[in-house]
């Protein structure tokens, strides 16, 4: 191993006389000197040559990289004519061993083309999203049928589980959501205040924030963070337990997942969610109120009669009825997607991102159906 | 090979801790050079974390450790870095890269270590795979489509990418069938004798450590309580050391 250290280097000697070619070869075969021995061995020509002499005595040290290397050079001799191999005995034992192995390890198919690889590609995902259309339909269809199990029989109902969620996915996530609503608050007072006030109209402010606060920014903030938080932590809990292959273990055991992970976090989180609106919209218009006493100098008690005259009887209920409906898309997709999770980190990975991007994406399409389909009731 | 008759690794004294636990306390153990030396003990007391502290997973609390003759706690990191080339690790389950396929896998070291056209390193792995008794088109797999013992022989592959002398096993036959982990105590033993390898195995295997051990080392209340050959073991007057090697299970060594 010194040798490696202080630089010696391989070499390949090529000499030719007529239709003789002698080979020689020496200092160390490693892998460390394939880099420069592999195009000396390809630029050998055999073409011509009637007899061949090749010397691998002086080969210091081999390796299975240049023991490779060497039975690439000694085949080329290998179809028509024979050689004279000379080898000192540490080359024959490598030599041996790399060749017998060779023989077995025949070349693999080369993949296919990179044209092939897009069309398999395309192929392959269209598959996959009408995979994932219906088996999402089966999953909801199961949890219903899970629910209304659990309507019949309550005692099949996980309560501790329940309320392990509502701690976790709701009581944890309430300094968060306070904190960004309040935030949002602040922000919506100041920029009604600036606009509004162009017009002379601060005073709308006010029913600006209420609105805004109370219909939208609430539910959606309290969702966004939620989905964001435990969409994504189903997914990877689900997902972990899957790989681990505990949800095979429970099946084994009788227990149901649908009826232990995925009903649990669901209902939780269809519980949890209204609350956690309840306090982003309080905290929220704490926040613009503060602003607009601070910057339009209004007291606390006038905002309170200005804010109760602008809310319409709908308003406030508007907001907290999308809030289950938003629970259940971001516990399903979670969970759903914590189920696909299937082999390695990277799917587990994949599947989390999934679950909280697809989440949030339904909960915005969804609120934009809420407000279509309130305006045309007229609420 | 400059220490042909020197030790590939000598630990001497360590002191492990993990957390407020001390794993080891004083433990000394050498490994000769081109010898294969099988690591027991029961469970819980540090074989695993015998083998990541000497691959430096771990760091000890004190004593030394010396690999190929140079205390492997006071390299620079481009020495340390030259010392990972020389030696191979297999863990329990192969700890593949589940984004790679089973190829790329074997080249990783190659690619990490030396700068070798992709063809070349394709035929390298190739033959590592073949050498660890699996066909070719393994290669394009990725391991989450491999059973346990196919995972095994992968990870093995690896270990052997770069020609190391020395070679940790973590349990390589546990979750093998008997036929697989025979299978498997072969290839060890044809391997060593074909490439010279110094292997240090951690190991319940019974069977295995007949089959291909020169040397048992047993590990215990926190030290090595023996090493030595088989037989010189086995006569190791130790509750622990006596009930493993004479205990129901104990055919294979005994016959």
């Amino acid at each position: 191993m010194v040798t490696m250290m202080n630089g010696t280097k391989g070499w390949l000697k090529v000499g030719r006389e007529e239709t003789h070619l002698r080979i020689t070869a020496g200092g160390p075969w490693t892998i460390d000197q394939v880099a420069h021995l592999q195009p000396a061995v390809e630029r050998v020509h055999v073409d011509g040559t009637r007899q061949t002499e090749v010397d691998f005595q002086r080969i210091e040290r081999m390796d299975t990289a240049g023991a490779c290397l060497a039975a690439k050079l000694l085949d080329r001799f290998d179809d028509g004519f024979a050689y004279e191999l000379h080898s000192n005995q540490l080359v024959d034992s490598i030599l041996d061993t790399v060749t017998r192995y060779k023989r077995s390890a025949a070349a693999r198919t080369p993949g296919p083309t990179a044209l092939f690889k897009i069309i398999e590609r395309i192929g392959r995902a269209t598959l996959e999203a009408l995979d994932l259309a219906a088996c999402f339909v089966v999953f909801i269809g199961n949890i219903v049928n899970h629910l209304f199990v659990t309507l019949i029989r309550p005692a099949r109902f996980r309560f501790s589980q329940t309320m392990t969620q509502i701690e976790l996915s709701g009581f944890n996530a309430i300094p968060i959501i306070s904190l960004i609503s309040f935030l949002i608050g602040i922000v919506i007072a100041y920029q009604g205040a600036l606009q509004l006030g162009k017009l002379g109209a601060e005073i709308y402010t006010i029913d600006l924030l209420a609105v805004t606060i109370l219909r939208e920014m609430g539910i959606l903030l309290a969702a966004i963070v939620i989905a964001g938080r435990s969409g994504s932590t189903f997914a990877a809990e689900i997902g972990s337990m899957k790989l681990n292959e505990e949800l095979d273990a429970m099946h084994t055991i009788g227990m149901n997942p649908m009826e232990v992970l995925v009903l649990p976090r669901v209902i939780g989180l269809t519980i949890s969610l209204p609350i956690l609106t309840l306090i982003a919209n309080l905290f929220g218009i704490v926040g613009g109120g503060l602003m607009v006493w601070l910057v339009m100098d209004i007291s606390p008690n006038l905002f309170l009669t200005q804010f109760v005259n602008s809310l319409s009887p709908w308003t406030f209920w508007v907001g907290l009825m999308k809030a289950p409906v938003f629970a259940a898309i971001i516990a399903v997709i979670g969970c759903y997607e914590g189920m696909q999770v299937s082999g390695s980190a990277e799917s587990l990975g994949a599947h989390t991102t999934r679950a909280v991007v697809e989440s949030i994406f339904l909960i915005i399409v969804f609120d934009a159906l809420f407000s279509i389909f309130f305006g045309v009731i007229g609420i | 090979m400059s220490l042909a008759n020197g030790s590939a690794i000598n630990v001497d004294d360590l002191v492990v801790r993990l957390g407020n636990f001390t794993i080891h306390d004083g433990l000394s153990i050498q490994v000769r050079n081109g010898e294969i030396i099988s690591v027991v003990g029961a469970s819980g007391t540090g074989k695993s974390v015998l083998l990541k502290t000497i691959i430096g997973l771990i760091k000890p609390v004190g004593g030394s450790i010396e690999l190929f003759g140079r205390n492997s706690m006071k390299l620079s990191t481009r020495e340390s870095h030259d010392l990972r080339r020389r030696w191979g690790v297999l863990f329990q389950d192969g700890a593949l890269f589940g984004s790679l396929t089973v190829s790329e896998n074997i080249q990783i070291p190659i690619k990490e270590h030396f700068k070798l056209p992709q063809k070349t390193r394709e035929e390298l792995s190739a033959l590592k795979l073949s050498m660890v008794g699996l066909d070719a088109e393994v290669g394009n797999k990725y391991p989450s489509e491999l059973s346990g013992g196919m995972r095994k022989r992968v990870g093995l592959a690896r270990a052997l990418a770069l020609d190391p002398e020395l070679l940790f096993l973590d349990e390589p036959t546990a979750g093998l069938d008997p036929i697989g982990a025979a299978a498997f105590d072969q290839l060890l033993l044809e391997l060593q004798n074909n490439l010279h390898l110094t292997v240090f195995i951690v190991t319940h295997d019974l069977d295995t450590i007949h089959t291909v051990s020169n040397r048992v080392a047993v590990l215990g209340e926190k030290k090595l309580l023996i090493s030595g050959t088989l037989d010189e073991v086995k006569s190791f007057d130790h509750p622990w050391v006596r009930e493993y090697f004479h205990g129901p299970r104990s055919r294979a060594v005994n016959h």
